[in-house]
């Protein structure tokens, strides 16, 4: 490893350079002020039959993707609800459905689906050792009875609760069998209305919803929950037209109806300013989200406490085993935090940015340990350097 | 009867006509009055076009409804029995290429004045009963107004109201109207003269307000609202920077360039108790079907000096003892 990072009592640096990323050690530590609240909306979930949806509103650089990961790997794995990251996905429905599919993988799906349905075709005798799923494929496609395995698919995606519509289950049934062919997706898949889409026009609600029950009886899970980043990230282009924000509002719409039916839960990060405008927009669907307000959270920015707590719990997952170094603050001072300004501790993403480029330093340079006041006091100024003093004329 | 008033006008391209024509006591005719404005004079649009013989047709019109000039035997003369006018001659300083805050204010007065100004777009904005107002009256009592774009039975048209008393409504359906409302009065109220201010709000439309047509930076009505507006018991406190607009402004009569001039005065003078959260420029044109409609939607965001659009800023509340704030003081 580049550095020498054993006079600061760390094995590596526990601070993410782009401070955008989460890292990827141990478990993700949040404050109780923002764990409690998510936790009360998630037990609350368990046992409601209303919208299950909830905000994160905050700030760039507040933890908005950090929260959603925390939930994704910590918390909602202890409650059996298997977690969907998305991260700016699209105005249109089928955008959704085309990333969480190549997400989990066409062959992996195909696979479960199939596994989970364990078809049986009549006159297609099983073999002694059991057939592996691609087997089976290539069996079928030898015998040319993709039809009636088509049929069987569809018979018992029925008889499974996962779809009752005879088109959303032909559709499920050849995405399973087109597998052989093509054990990938394509974007043009999730486009419907095209030749060979494998979704269906019209559909996009209950073609989902089967997809959601899909996923959640294959994991074994009790519900899905997709966690949505940068809801507000919503087009790479500039400019949407009327009809993708009229799109990007009916995908919303889709997803609470959804939530309201299936075991499925919603977690959207917007910045407080896409709050806004989507109530501006549409107040009764927004209410409907946030359930009149009792589901939605406000990052609140760190206070003091919370600042050091974060620094701590980063260094003691880089210490050597047996070497907690001599303050759980180490190689920073003790009274870090009094050393930051407000707007940089407050701030995750500047704090463990200002962290992450001190604690680099020091590893390759003669940095004295503990770090002084002034050498983080350059760093800080450095990466957040203070507005011109100047005020404008009047 | 068609109306008169025009968007294309350039207050400041008046100012050199009232000029020249106060040259010609005798008056000047249309055919003079037109070869020194594309000649000598080269007259700008506001679009900064050099102007058709149109436009000089609307600018030597708008002075004559002002009744700033008036034509006697076919020439056009400064109509001087009026103190307005004389206050307005005085303060000319042809050539500069802005108004003077003088000049704008004596604009202002005519253009508040006028009664097709009035009957089309300023009695809106005044309470019911309100008769014979100036501009004075009309930034003292003047409520805001919002105009939204709606598709009737009739085909799209555009409605005006008082957000207070909403039954004070106005459809424009013509597109004289359109062109001397909504591109007529109201931008010369807003981009010429600046005694209106205007936001745009997803879901209602833009919303005007009357605004004073100057003041310091920082306002201290402003600092002090911020200072009262924190919440002591909360370290930071989270400010939408429209929502204070929709309300600052109206209140305090102060337009979003001030406003927002105050609040990064405040941010450049304290920066550690202050962040400014920038928001997603695809977003805040969510509803923008155009490159002018984007401009428009985005003129209610404050601009930093990184380019970005500020939506929200977060307050520290040490703000509150941060400095004895003497801006704040005389207020």
């Amino acid at each position: 490893m580049a550095g020498d990072y054993a006079r600061l009592k760390l094995r590596f640096n526990p601070f993410e350079p782009a401070a955008s990323g989460v890292p990827i050690f141990n478990g993700l530590w949040i404050p109780d002020r923002w764990a409690t609240p998510l936790r009360g909306f998630l037990d609350e979930m368990q046992h409601t039959q209303g919208a299950k949806a909830f905000a994160i509103l905050g700030e760039y650089g507040s933890g908005k993707t950090y929260l959603l990961r925390w939930l994704e790997r910590e918390e909602l794995p202890k409650r059996r609800v298997r977690a969907f990251f998305f991260d700016n996905p699209g105005v249109q429905f089928y955008d959704l459905a085309n990333t969480l599919m190549r997400q989990l993988g066409r062959e992996e799906f195909a696979k479960a689906l199939w596994e989970f349905l364990d078809p049986r075709l009549q006159g297609f005798q099983p073999s002694l050792f059991g057939r592996s799923f691609q087997e089976w494929l290539r069996a079928i496609k030898e015998h040319r009875r993709e039809e009636d395995a088509v049929r069987e698919l569809s018979q018992r995606l029925q008889e499974k609760g996962i779809a009752s519509d005879e088109e959303i289950r032909h559709k499920l049934a050849r995405l399973i069998m087109e597998t052989y062919e093509r054990p990938y997706f394509e974007y043009r898949d999730f486009v419907a209305g095209r030749r060979g889409a494998l979704v269906p026009e019209k559909e996009e609600a209950p073609y989902f919803a089967a997809i959601l029950r899909a996923l959640r009886l294959t994991g074994g899970a009790k519900s899905v929950a997709f966690l949505i980043d940068e809801f507000e990230e919503i087009s790479l282009q500039k400019r949407l037209t009327k009809r993708q924000a009229h799109e990007y509002l009916a995908t919303m719409k889709q997803l609470i109806n959804m939530t309201e039916r299936e075991q499925f839960w919603i977690f959207v990060a917007m910045t407080p300013q896409a709050a806004e405008i989507t109530e501006q927009l549409e107040p009764a669907l927004w209410e409907r989200f946030i359930s009149h307000g009792e589901h939605r959270f406000q990052i609140p920015p760190l206070n003091m406490e919370e600042a050091k707590k974060l620094v701590a719990h980063r260094l003691a997952a880089a210490r050597p085993e047996g070497d907690s170094g001599p303050d759980s603050l180490f190689p920073f001072p003790e009274n870090l935090v009094e050393l930051l300004r407000e707007d940089v501790y407050s701030s995750p993403r500047r704090l463990v940015k200002v962290c992450s480029v001190a604690v680099a330093r020091a590893a390759s340079e003669e940095i004295p340990v503990p770090f002084t006041a002034e050498y983080l006091e350059k760093i800080q100024e450095e990466l957040y350097p203070r507005p011109p003093q100047e005020a404008p004329s009047s | 009867m068609a109306l008169w008033m025009r968007g294309s006008v350039s207050f400041v391209a008046l100012r050199e006509m009232l000029s020249f024509i106060a040259q010609h006591p005798d008056g000047v005719r249309p055919k003079e009055m037109k070869i020194w404005a594309r000649e000598q004079a080269r007259l700008r649009t506001r679009n900064g076009k050099l102007v058709s013989n149109t436009t000089i047709y609307h600018y030597r019109n708008t002075l004559r409804h002002l009744g700033i000039v008036r034509v006697v035997n076919g020439r056009y003369q400064v109509a001087k029995e009026t103190s307005l006018v004389w206050d307005l001659l005085r303060s000319l300083q042809p050539g500069l290429p802005e108004l003077s805050l003088l000049e704008r204010e004596l604009f202002a007065q005519f253009v508040v004045r006028n009664q097709d100004c009035q009957r089309y777009f300023f009695n809106l904005f005044m309470p019911e009963g309100t008769e014979d107002y100036d501009l004075e009256g009309f930034l003292r009592k003047g409520t805001p107004v919002v105009w939204r774009r709606v598709d009737t039975p009739q085909g799209p048209a555009e409605e005006i109201y008082n957000v207070a008393q909403t039954e004070k409504k106005r459809w424009i359906r013509s597109e004289d109207e359109r062109q001397a409302i909504l591109y007529g009065v109201r931008y010369w109220a807003r981009n010429e003269l600046g005694f209106i201010d205007e936001i745009y709000l997803e879901g209602m439309g833009g919303l005007m307000f009357p605004v004073h047509l100057n003041g310091p930076i920082p306002d201290p009505h402003i600092l002090k609202a911020l200072r009262e507006a924190l919440t002591p018991e909360e370290e930071w406190t989270v400010f939408s920077l429209r929502k204070l607009a929709i309300t600052w402004g109206p209140n305090y009569r102060i337009s979003l360039e001030r406003l927002y001039g105050t609040l990064k005065w405040v941010y450049w003078h304290f920066p550690q108790h202050v962040v400014l959260i920038p928001t997603s420029e695809a977003f805040a044109t969510i509803t923008a079907t155009s490159s002018q409609a984007e401009m428009y939607h985005l003129r209610g965001y404050l601009q930093d000096d990184k380019g970005r659009y500020i939506s929200h800023i977060r307050v520290h509340r040490k703000l509150r003892e941060a400095a004895l704030w003497p801006e704040i003081m005389p207020v």
